[in-house]
């Protein structure tokens, strides 16, 4: 804004501080109920009294749920899907920025279109895929009876992910919105860099991991946390592709917490706000962590 | 530092670039004297870049040959040529501190750590930046930048240094040290040196011979010396020179060269005729050729100023002092006749009498 009068001042802040009442207000209920004891809520229904509960709540979360070892699920998925995909932004961005290669524009093509069309509307082909690793190289072969007529029988080739960190995790990774951004990011950089770099006598794959790996630490470490609370929130595909409890990732599991207990019975919403606390606070602690990194990281990268 | 005693010249045969089958150098051939101090100079777009990154290894050639000494260098990679270059925006890695800028070249040659310290030390004496070899490029300023743009060039004893523009970025000041301080380097290490640059004054004061190129050819290749006073066409008499030269269309008939019916001076050739004067050998005096002053610029240790003949012909033409002449007054100049400049009409090359 340009403008700085106060009456434009007190009006902005209290529109702000009416948009933080109406997002905090659902996240000040998650806590508070978190804190009674099943019995108080059978009691008294939700209510806005704290109660004096919550590390008990937390205890048996951690000993008669499956949320600890789901967490750790998810927090192998969203590492491995969050590493895959800044190694592959990284790389692509190196090669259509300093390489510009004539297919880069279907480089450019592919991201969109991974963009436009995330994994949750491909879910079932992406599932019959997983099921089947083999099975385009099986469509393939067996093209008009090709491999029959060779081989005698039709190609079968069986590859199974579902149920797998790999299953889970490396499908998230196949979406192209960091690439975009490490190729703005390298056109940032001076042009002459990689020249200096030719002439000192570096190859190409020296340059990326000497001097432009380095540079874009800050860059690569902010679409690293962003790309790992993204692949710790995913709900869709890991809902999907594991179907064995103790494969399945946090917040999926999180949902299941009310299924432990007979048809008519009112769910333990306490021990779900707990386990919903105890999800969310990894995340949380990670950008608590790294933020001033990120920061420091972004100035670093001075031109 | 006398590692360069190794300096080799560099042949350039029917060197030739084309991009998209526009030709940018249509084939060049020109010879690099060893521990010449060479300057290319020319307008933006003239190639000049093209060429040294050529040299350099950094563009492909699409035709003809590249030789540093006896070695045909155009289809070797850059790092095996033999040379090292300075960059216009220093290209320093950001990360890096001053010691490890200088010997990343080293590091990656694999030279062993306690060669390599000596030899970043060495080089950063050489360019006086042995006290900042911890810090980062970030804390230095540009000029210091530049030294160590340079020095990580010479640290590894290249044949020929290249500077691609690497004073533009610095302010005036700053420039005019730095060109002090790159005349001296060159006579204490002599390497073969191209030096690319817009800039006709940088080219005068650090070539020892300057290689103009307009449109991807050599327009001359001289000592600045010859380039001031004997320019082989009229597009090199246009660019050296602050003011310009004055290039004139004019008619010789009957032994005398005229301007609109005003004589100029004596000559032998007849017809139409460029005449070029510098502006700084026009001189004002009690009687001669009547001009109007058009407008005038005083710059403290001299003057310029546009003047206009009664036909109509402008002039530019500098004044040693601020003489007192005003705007709008009527002053007489006279034009000393050996100091002309004879092009051909048509094609702008010299006429030489000579």
């Amino acid at each position: 804004m340009i403008e700085d009068t106060r009456s434009i001042n007190t009006t902005a802040t209290l529109l702000l501080l009416a948009g933080c009442a109406f997002v905090l207000a659902p996240l000040v209920f998650v806590v508070i109920t978190a804190t009674q004891s099943y019995g108080d809520f059978l009691r008294n229904n939700f209510s806005l009294v704290p109660g004096t509960h919550f590390f008990e709540n937390l205890q048996q979360v951690w000993e008669l749920t499956l949320l600890p070892r789901q967490t750790f699920n998810s927090f192998v998925v969203a590492f491995v899907s969050a590493f895959g995909r800044c190694f592959l932004a990284f790389t692509t961005a190196y090669a259509v920025v300093f390489f510009a290669p004539r297919y880069s524009i279907f480089i450019y093509a592919a991201v969109l279109a991974s963009i436009m069309l995330p994994l949750d509307l491909m879910v079932i082909p992406a599932y019959q895929v997983a099921a089947n690793v083999a099975m385009p190289i099986n469509a393939v072969a067996n093209l008009g009876g090709a491999w029959e007529t060779l081989f005698g029988a039709p190609l079968d080739l069986q590859l199974n992910l579902l149920n797998t960190y790999a299953g889970a995790a490396i499908p998230l990774m196949a979406q192209g919105t960091g690439t975009l951004i490490m190729v703005q990011y390298f056109k940032t950089l001076p042009v002459d860099l990689a020249k200096a770099a030719t002439l000192d006598g570096a190859s190409p794959l020296r340059f990326m991991v000497d001097i432009l790996l380095p540079l874009s630490k800050g860059p690569l470490l902010s679409l690293f946390i962003y790309l790992f609370i993204g692949g710790w929130v995913a709900y869709m595909w890991p809902l999907v592709s594991i179907s064995s409890p103790d494969m399945q990732t946090a917040v999926v599991g999180l949902t299941a917490l009310d299924s432990g207990m007979g048809e008519d019975e009112i769910p333990n919403f306490p021990l779900q706000m707990a386990g919903a606390i105890m999800v969310t606070a990894i995340p949380l602690v990670l950008i608590a962590l790294t933020q001033r990194l990120i920061v420091r990281g972004l100035v670093l990268s001075e031109k | 530092m006398t590692a360069l005693a190794h300096a080799a010249g560099i042949h350039l045969v029917d060197l030739q670039k084309t991009y998209s089958k526009t030709p940018v150098i249509p084939g060049l051939t020109a010879d690099l004297a060893s521990g010449e101090f060479t300057v290319i100079l020319g307008p933006s777009g003239c190639g000049k870049s093209t060429l040294l990154n050529m040299i350099a290894g950094l563009e492909k050639v699409s035709g003809g040959k590249i030789m540093i000494g006896s070695r045909e260098v155009q289809d070797i990679p850059p790092k095996d040529r033999g040379l090292a270059m300075v960059f216009q925006n220093y290209a320093l890695y950001p990360h890096m501190s001053v010691a490890d800028n200088i010997g990343y070249a080293l590091k990656v040659a694999g030279v062993p750590k306690d060669e390599r310290t000596s030899r970043i030390q060495a080089a950063a004496n050489v360019v006086n930046l042995g006290d900042y070899l911890d810090r980062r490029p970030s804390e230095l300023s540009g000029g210091q930048r530049q030294r160590v743009a340079i020095a990580r060039a010479i640290v590894r004893e290249p044949q020929v240094l290249l500077f691609d523009e690497p004073l533009s970025n610095l302010d005036a000041k700053l420039r005019h040290d730095m060109r002090m301080e790159l005349s001296s380097l060159h006579r204490r290490i002599g390497a073969t040196s191209v030096f690319v640059t817009h800039d006709q004054v940088e080219a005068m004061t650090l070539a020892d011979r300057i290689l103009i190129l307009n449109h991807g050819r050599i327009q001359q290749f001289d000592t600045p010396n010859n380039i001031y006073h004997k320019p082989a066409n009229t597009f090199v008499a246009g660019f050296i020179g602050s003011p310009p030269m004055n290039l004139v269309e004019a008619q010789a008939s009957n032994g005398a060269v005229s301007v609109g019916g005003v004589r100029l001076a004596a000559t032998e050739t007849s017809g139409d005729v460029t005449v070029g004067i510098r502006p700084e050998h026009i001189k004002v005096t009690e009687s001669g050729i009547p001009v109007h002053v058009a407008y005038r610029e005083d710059l403290g240790s001299h003057s310029t100023m546009v003047v206009e003949m009664e036909n109509g012909q402008t002039l530019r033409l500098a004044t040693q002092l601020g003489e007192p002449i005003r705007g709008g007054e009527w002053v007489h100049i006279t034009i000393p006749e050996d100091k002309l400049h004879f092009f051909d009409a048509a094609t702008g090359d010299a006429l030489r009498s000579d």
